[in-house]
Formats: C-alpha cells, structure tokens, sequence
C-alpha cells in the first residue's frame, strides 16, 4: 500500500512538473468581479511610480502602452491569473501566458520577464482597442485598473481639409486609472515615449476628449470576452462618445465632456482648494517630466556643435505640446483661484504658496528652479520649446537669441 | 479492488515516469525559444532612400478568397449607416463589401474623402522553404512630437505566434514603399489587412479596417452623430449608431 501511495505521489509530481513548464505561468484562477476587485486595489496600493525601477521588474523600459499591458501581466502572473490578448499580428492565436516558447528559459520570474518583453513588442496604443472595451462613466466601471487611451492624435486643421493631403498623426497615449476621489476626480499613472527605463508619472488631465469608439476609458477583456460580442460585456457603453459633453447646440467640446466625467464620478462637489491642489500637482508633475526631455535635447544639441536639428531631432526634442499644456493648467488654475481686474502674472503669484507645494526642481545636477519661478516665466512666454536653443532659455531663465534654425512644428 | 488501485498506481506513475524520461532525453523541444534568423539573413539590405509619406489612397490589395464562405455585402448595412448619421446616402442592396462601395454611397452627403491614413498594416506570406513570415507596419511615437511609420518582422511559430526578426534602425524606421515590397516579393502573400482613418470634405471622421480588400468594421463620426460598423466579413456583421 505505501508503495503504491508512493507511486502516486511521485507520478503526480513528476507529471504536474512536467504541466508546469508548459506555460510562462499555469493559471489556477480565473478573472471574476472578486479578481477584477483586487486587481482595481492592486493598482491603486501596488502599481506605483517605481514599479520597473524597483523589486522583481526593474529594468524593463516602458512607453506608455507598455506601462499598461506590463501592469496586466505583473498582477496577473502574481496571482496565477490568466492573461490573454489579440495577436496584433493578424494570427488566428491568441497571445497568452500559456504559449511555451519560453519553456527553457529559468525561473518563472525570468520567463515572465522575457513574455513582457516580447507582449511590448506586439503592442501599442493601437492594439488597446482590441483587448479593452469602453465603458459606461460611473464609479462602478470607472476604477482603478481601467484604462485610459487613444490609439492616435489626428491633426486635422481646416487647411488640410480643403488641400487634401497626408494627415498628420502624433502618437497616441495610454495611462491607467490610479484612483476615482471621492469628489470624481480621475487619477491616472503612466509611461511617455520614447520607449525608455523611467519612474512613471501621475496626473488628473484628461487632455484629449474622446470621439472614435476605439479611444477612452476602457476596461481589459477577460479571455472569455473575446468570444462574446462586446455590447454584451459588463458595464459596455458608447456614452461616452456620444452623450457626455454635449450642449444643448449639439456640440462636444473637452471642458464640458471633464466637467460631465467628474459630475457622473463624484460623490461630493470638488472645493475650489481642492481644484487649485490638484492642479497644481498636474503641473508639478509635467514639469517634473520636462527635465529628462530637456536633458536629452541638450545632450544632442551640444552633440551637433551649433548644427541646426533635422526634422526628426526637432520633433523628438521640441515641446510645444507639453508647454502648451503646461500654460493651459497654469490658466486653469488662476481661473479657478479667482482674481479678476489682474494680469496672468499679478494673478499667477497670488498662488505662491500653492505653487510653492511643489518642491523645488533639480533641472540639472546642483541646480533647482521654483515651479513659481518657472510659472510666472512660461506665463510671460520665456520659456522656449525650441531644441536648438539654449538650455537656460528652455527653462525660462535666459532670452533665447535669435537662430536661424528651421522649425518643423 | 485492491488490485485496480495496483494497476492505476502502475500505469499513472509509468506513465509519468515515461513523460519524465521524453523531458530529460527525448527530441529537444519545439517549442523552446526559437532561432530568430538575424536580419541580415531574413531580410534584404536597405538599398533604397526612405519615404516618409505613407498615404495609401494607393491600390487597394487583391482580394484574397476567404476560408471562411462568401463574403457579406455592404448593401444591407448602407441604410443603417444613413440612418445613423441622419444623411440620405444613396442605396444599393448589392454594393459590394469594399472601400469603394461605401465611398460611392456617401459622396453625395460627406464629399469626397480628401485624405487617408494608414494606421497599421499587416502582411503574410509564405517563403518558397514553406516558412511563414509576417510584417507589421505602424505610426510609433518616437518622442514628445515626432512620430515615425515602423515596420517589424515576425516569423512564426508552430503555435502560430510572431517570433520578432531584429532589423536595423534603417530597416525599420520609415521603410520606403519599395523596401516594403521587397521583403513582400520574397514570398507569397497570404493575407493583407490594414486599418485607416480619412476625413470627407464636409468634415466626417473615419475610421475603418480593410482584411483581404474588404472592409470589417468601419466607424464614421459627423456633426456630433456616429456609427459603428464591426465584423462586416461575417454573417453577424452589423451596424450600429452611436
């Protein structure tokens, strides 16, 4: 009897070792309401700025899309969960924790390691809509976990339209639901491009509103999903295309489409101190991002000694949209604060100490400017988003020269 | 009884112990981390000069026979897409599931379609050695403003899933339309699908996918009305307002 127990025993081992290369993870859970529950508190407790800077997934570069997909697998392997997406590839496959070309390699943590890897690879903000769905706004689908993108920015101006034409295309962004404060504020965290090994950065600005159905807040398909259609998924809605933000001429516009969001979130009115708060916090954080930018455009700038940047150096290094953003927060933020009669600037340094709650920024090593000093600079047009100006006059503290190099915005 | 748990005992720990013996020296496997051919090897060198542009008002691709029966017509979908964004688009019961089909019945309303954009774009194709390769072209964010049209290379494995193929920087980044064809040429092409997105001179948005030259889901936004259009290709296509 012992030894046939034995046989047993050492033959369910043998064999269930066997299962258990046969997979980058072998799930022994399945996605339920619970799962998608922990997963919504995982983000908002675990997925942290420093998440691929620190513990079992330093190292691994991100761009926005990665950071989200990436977040997926992490909670998913970490709790035996299945993680299924669309071959982006036009494969019949599905991509998923089961595919075993990772068998040889190492431990789990190194297999799981590789698949993220590879899964960023095939990935991007315009695979999202393939493997999330949108939903309706409320604090039951809005949640820490959802996702918040858009495959692409479409720059359509009148011009184009009447000449015809290319048009031009920005890339697109993904960030993921932090948190829903209870005054319907939606905190989101993410990664920028270019792909690259960084802390990932937080923010409230909803800055796009959304149009095309493939863009938005969106929730992940579980694997079942994939083979349902997708107005029968839970919480599917179109609302937020369509009803949210409009007026009563019929028009959409992206003040009144986050007005709306935050009225369906919240469970109490936001405070003007509240609203100065966290406004502040997004610009903090955008300025905050602006320093590697302007780091690496330096570096290149002095790389090409006086040369003028090509197209390609200027749209990786220029900033416009992210100043622009920056100064439309700052007005947001002076408008909210009240002040009429005065200037952007008289206005701007009735909020020092709310700017001041930001702490000083390391712009170089040994150097920090005042995100004050910094505002009242940008509100005065000193700040340059040119790549081919100086250094001190990308941060507002010198007037850039004149140069002659082209601008490709 | 005492019998059968012998024999159960037996057969499942001789079976498990032959499973181990395959692991530890049978045939290596398969399905371990593939040889990847390096670019060099894959694919040809970059000879020619890189075109950024990537408009593909271009020639639609062949229509390839789909596995999967006769394909749908657009016809009984033309309606639904008036009614959705309140236009009185012309009707044809038996336009067929192409671009052109859906431009015909909307000119009279929208205008005509003034640009178009490809989003991303894959190609199968099958080498004369029977290995399959896949390509895969996008618009990738290359920093804060720029963005750059990246192609990547895949074979594939024995579970049908993309083994990335390395290219060079050059390679990769913006390809110019020749270069593309080159790597198509060695081989024969299996499928082409491609997502776009274009704007009518009267202002509507598009957005649609195009599988084997037919459409499959297509979505139009105009004066704050939508319509979604998915799985056209299918017998449960259908079209609905937003």
């Amino acid at each position: 009897m012992t030894k046939m127990l034995s046989s047993v025993v050492l033959g369910a081992l043998l064999f269930g070792a066997t299962l258990s290369h046969a997979a980058v993870w072998q799930e022994t859970q399945t996605w339920t309401p619970e799962w998608e529950q922990k997963y919504s508190q995982w983000v908002q407790n675990e997925f942290n700025e420093d998440i691929y800077m620190t513990g079992n997934y330093k190292g691994i570069p991100t761009d926005c899309s990665d950071a989200v997909y990436l977040g997926r697998i992490i909670f998913s392997y970490e709790n035996k969960l299945p993680f299924v997406i669309k071959d982006s590839t036009g494969g019949s496959s599905r991509l998923s924790n089961q595919m075993s070309r990772f068998d040889s390699t190492g431990d789990s943590l190194q297999r799981v390691r590789k698949f993220m890897n590879f899964v960023a690879d095939v990935t991007s903000t315009k695979t999202m809509p393939d493997d999330t769905y949108p939903v309706a706004i409320n604090r039951t689908y809005i949640r820490p976990g959802t996702v918040w993108s858009r495959p692409r920015i479409t720059k359509d101006n009148i011009w184009r339209k009447i000449i015809g034409g290319s048009v031009k295309e920005d890339p697109g962004h993904a960030e993921v639901v932090k948190e829903v404060t209870e005054t319907g504020v939606v905190n989101l965290i993410g990664s920028t491009v270019p792909k690259d090994l960084r802390m990932l950065n937080t923010t409230s600005s909803l800055v796009f509103m959304p149009i095309e159905t493939s863009t938005g807040f969106r929730n992940w398909k579980q694997p079942s999903f994939y083979s349902q259609a997708v107005e029968s998924l839970p919480g599917y809605s179109l609302e937020q295309f369509n009803t949210l933000g409009k007026r009563d001429d019929g028009r959409r516009n992206l003040k009144d489409w986050t007005s709306d969001v935050q009225d369906h979130l919240a469970l109490r009115e936001e405070s003007k101190d509240e609203e100065v708060i966290r406004q502040v916090a997004n610009v903090c954080s955008l300025v905050n991002a602006r320093v590697d930018i302007i780091k690496k455009s330096e570096a290149r700038r002095a790389a090409l000694g006086g040369q003028c940047m090509n197209a390609g150096d200027y749209d990786s290094y220029s900033t416009p949209s992210r100043d622009k953003r920056i100064k439309t927060t700052l007005k947001q933020i002076i408008d909210t604060a009240g002040g009429y009669g005065l200037t952007s600037a008289q206005r701007a340094k009735k909020l020092k100490p709310a700017l001041d709650s930001c702490p000083d920024i390391e712009i170089t090593p040994g150097q920090k400017i005042a995100l004050y000093d910094f505002s009242i600079a940008m509100l005065k047009n000193d700040v340059s988003s040119n790549p081919n100006d100086s250094f001190a006059a990308r941060w507002g503290l010198e007037t850039p020269p004149a140069n002659k190099c082209p601008k490709y915005e | 009884m005492s019998n059968k748990r012998n024999l159960f005992a037996i057969v499942f720990g001789g079976a498990a112990l032959i499973g181990v013996a395959l692991h530890f020296f049978g045939a290596p496997k398969q399905a371990s981390e593939p040889k990847i051919p390096t670019a060099a090897e894959a694919v040809p060198a970059v000879d020619v000069s890189p075109t950024p542009a990537f408009n593909v008002a271009a020639p639609t691709p062949q229509p390839t026979p789909s596995p999967e029966g006769p394909i749908p017509l657009l016809g009984p979908q033309l309606r639904k897409i008036g009614d959705c964004l309140q236009i009185h688009n012309s009707l044809d019961d038996k336009a067929d599931l192409n671009f052109h089909s859906l431009q015909d019945s909307l000119r009279g309303e929208l205008g005509d379609l003034l640009a178009t954009d490809i989003d991303w774009q894959n190609v199968h194709f099958t080498l004369p050695n029977g290995e399959k390769r896949r390509l895969r072209i996008e618009i990738e964010g290359t920093g804060e403003e720029g963005s750059a049209r990246v192609l990547k290379l895949y074979g594939v494995d024995k579970e049908d899933l993309p083994i990335p193929i390395p290219l060079t920087e050059a390679q990769s980044k913006n390809p110019s339309t020749e270069y593309i064809a080159s790597i198509e040429n060695q081989g024969q092409v299996t499928l082409r699908e491609a997502a776009s997105h274009g704007v009518f001179s009267k202002g509507a948005d598009l957005f649609y996918t195009e599988r084997n030259g037919f459409l499959s889901d297509l979505e139009i936004s105009y004066e704050g009305k939508g319509v979604k259009c998915q799985d056209l290709q299918s017998s449960h296509g259908n079209c609905n307002c937003f």
